[in-house]
């Protein structure tokens, strides 16, 4: 494609229409054949400690309560605090499945699928705090103002049905994560693409305004297509007016699709139960990510679920105590995540879905306080499973403590450049003009990590 | 204001021309009309039309609320006026036969705040030629 042409639909045009997706590429078409249509992305925010769910160090146990030496020339500081004593995780960890894949007794239900996840040992952040992780891990910038994956998903392949918006996000009902929804903006690309943020199973301003009759919105809405239409009439040239009577039928449409796509009472007490609904613990998230499963069904491309919301507690931020902090955020979310798993699984779902379990950044093998653990931006884990994915596969290795990434290692851009690949996108060519410079979710980095694709 | 669900329409009357942004807090209704996030440069911004403007302009109070108010005054004019009146503050001409027809046939089912929500959505009031 021409540039001044790309400039124009970039810049002018194209932004227009909900339904265009890149102006480089048609709608629906990718790089190359893609393995992954749709995907749900599980985002435990603020850390999710690797040491005490998945990399298991030996060496933690053996030298827990003593000073955390990692030899000369090393300089170790903490984001919030000074370095304590090498910390044990507090619960048990053992090798599941044939894989032989470290696991934490916390996570009894999720351990059950270890061998069809490939796990992604060794991933490092380039930060290791909460906002610019975060920026990092969604956007692949630590800066804010950047569209997040999800939102150039949609611009790059639209959307696959015509009655519900591309990309939503189910945030944690007790508050949004660090950065609020910057996580899920659209940065430069057109507002469409953005996260539609679905809170208390409500779309924003979908709902029919309580005081306005059915009919006088079904009249309404023909008259103005009536009145849009003749004016669109007058200049065939200016797509925007078509574009506007669309968006109008599209909305009309989201109208009616969406109460039915979020009743989860459509969906069978077996079902509810296999996700923990009505369960205290599990209820939530459960919930939501059952909801993740009937959007992505009803043909949403990308969901993104949080666990934890911003600020000191309820999330993933174990700085006090990983004993009493981290089991109610693993009860909170195992068994739906596994439940999630398993239906998809035997629903075909996972034959074009990626579900992908990511965190902004883990936790220091050394304590905070007495028994907490520091951010670490050094190495965390982070695991994909389903579409195109080797199952049983553990691609990188942090050092003996588990406080860097250390072999094979699986940077942010590496990450998303592996997503996008699946998607059927080339990382390099996905690029938007911005503000003088060719932007790509990946920067000027990014490597494919061939080592868990099948 | 950044919650426009609470937001009174009576409590203001004045247009803004200065107002206070959070640089890094998107404003829910600015942001569907796609205004750029106050983090970012945006040098040059497209024209967006998107199904979050159409759902924003079309179910939020903001624009509810003005209707009604407008509805209130339309109603104390002489009923034969009204069309004509309100076409003319919105499009800035006089109405055909048959749009006077179809705004008094809604009106007449629905009352003028109806009409005044499908003319304050239509292109014709938002795109100026």
């Amino acid at each position: 494609m021409q540039r001044r042409t790309f400039l124009r639909h970039s810049l002018a045009g194209c932004a227009g229409l909900g339904l265009l997706a890149a102006p480089h590429l048609l709608a629906g078409t990718t790089h190359h054949a893609p393995r992954v249509k749709r995907i749900i992305q599980l985002f435990m925010n603020g850390g999710a400690s690797q040491c005490d769910l998945f990399d298991y160090k030996p060496l933690l146990t053996k030298r827990h309560g003593q000073a955390f030496n990692p030899g000369e020339g090393f300089r170790v500081e903490a984001a919030t605090s000074a370095p304590g004593k090498v910390l044990a995780p507090p619960f048990p960890m053992r090798q599941r499945g044939a894989s032989g894949r470290w696991v934490s007794d916390l996570l009894p239900h999720t351990t059950r699928h270890v061998d069809e996840f490939a796990f992604l040992m060794a991933m490092k952040s380039r930060t290791n705090v909460h906002g610019p992780a975060s920026y990092l891990m969604n956007t692949g910038f630590v800066l804010p103002g950047f569209p997040c994956m999800g939102a150039w998903v949609s611009y790059a392949l639209g959307r696959l049905a015509d009655n519900l918006p591309t990309f939503v996000v189910l945030p944690d009902p007790r508050g949004l994560p660090y950065n609020a929804t910057g996580n899920f903006g659209a940065g430069f690309l057109p507002v469409q693409h953005q996260g539609t943020i679905i809170e208390q199973n409500r779309i924003p301003f979908l709902e029919r305004p309580s005081d306005s009759p059915p009919d006088a919105e079904r009249h309404g809405l023909a008259l103005l297509g009536e009145l849009d239409r003749s004016f669109a009439a007058r200049d065939a040239e200016d797509s925007r007016l078509s574009a506007r009577v669309e968006a109008y039928a599209l909305a009309a449409r989201m109208q009616l699709a969406a109460p039915e796509a979020l009743d989860l009472s459509r969906e069978t007490s077996r079902t509810q139960a296999m996700y923990g609904i009505g369960d205290k613990a599990t209820d939530d998230f459960g919930r939501r990510c059952l909801t993740a499963r009937r959007l992505i069904e009803r043909g949403v491309r990308f969901v993104q679920v949080w666990s934890g919301a911003g600020g000191p507690s309820n999330n993933w931020d174990n700085h006090n105590s990983m004993v009493k902090e981290l089991p109610p955020m693993c009860a909170a979310t195992d068994r739906p995540t596994a439940a999630l798993f398993a239906d998809l699984k035997q629903r075909g779902l996972l034959d074009d879905t990626l579900l992908i379990w990511s965190t902004e950044f883990g936790r220091m093998p050394f304590a905070q306080g007495g028994e907490g653990r520091d951010h670490n931006g050094g190495t965390f884990v982070g695991w994909m499973a389903g579409a195109g994915i080797k199952g049983g596969v553990a691609h990188g290795e942090s050092d003996e403590w588990s406080w860097k990434a250390s072999k094979d290692v699986c940077t942010t851009y590496d990450f998303h450049a592996t997503v996008l690949h699946l998607l059927g996108l080339d990382h390099e060519k996905l690029s938007v003009r911005h503000d003088g410079a060719d932007r790509r979710l990946t920067d000027v980095h990014g490597h494919v990590i061939e080592a868990i694709l099948r | 204001v950044v919650d426009y669900a609470s937001f009174d329409p009576k409590s203001v009357t004045r247009r803004g021309v200065y107002r206070f942004l959070f640089r890094t807090l998107p404003d829910p209704w600015m942001a569907a009309l796609d205004c750029p996030a106050g983090d970012q440069f945006a040098p040059l911004r497209g024209n967006a039309v998107t199904v979050q403007q159409a759902l924003a302009l079309w179910n939020s109070q903001l624009v509810r609320g003005a209707a009604r108010e407008w509805a209130v005054a339309l109603e104390r004019l002489p009923e034969a006026e009204r069309a004509s009146i309100a076409v003319r503050s919105v499009w800035g001409r006089e109405p055909t036969a048959s749009e006077r027809a179809k705004l008094n046939t809604h009106a007449a089912r629905h009352g003028w705040a109806e009409v005044a929500r499908v003319l304050f959505n239509s292109s014709e009031f938002l795109f100026i030629e």
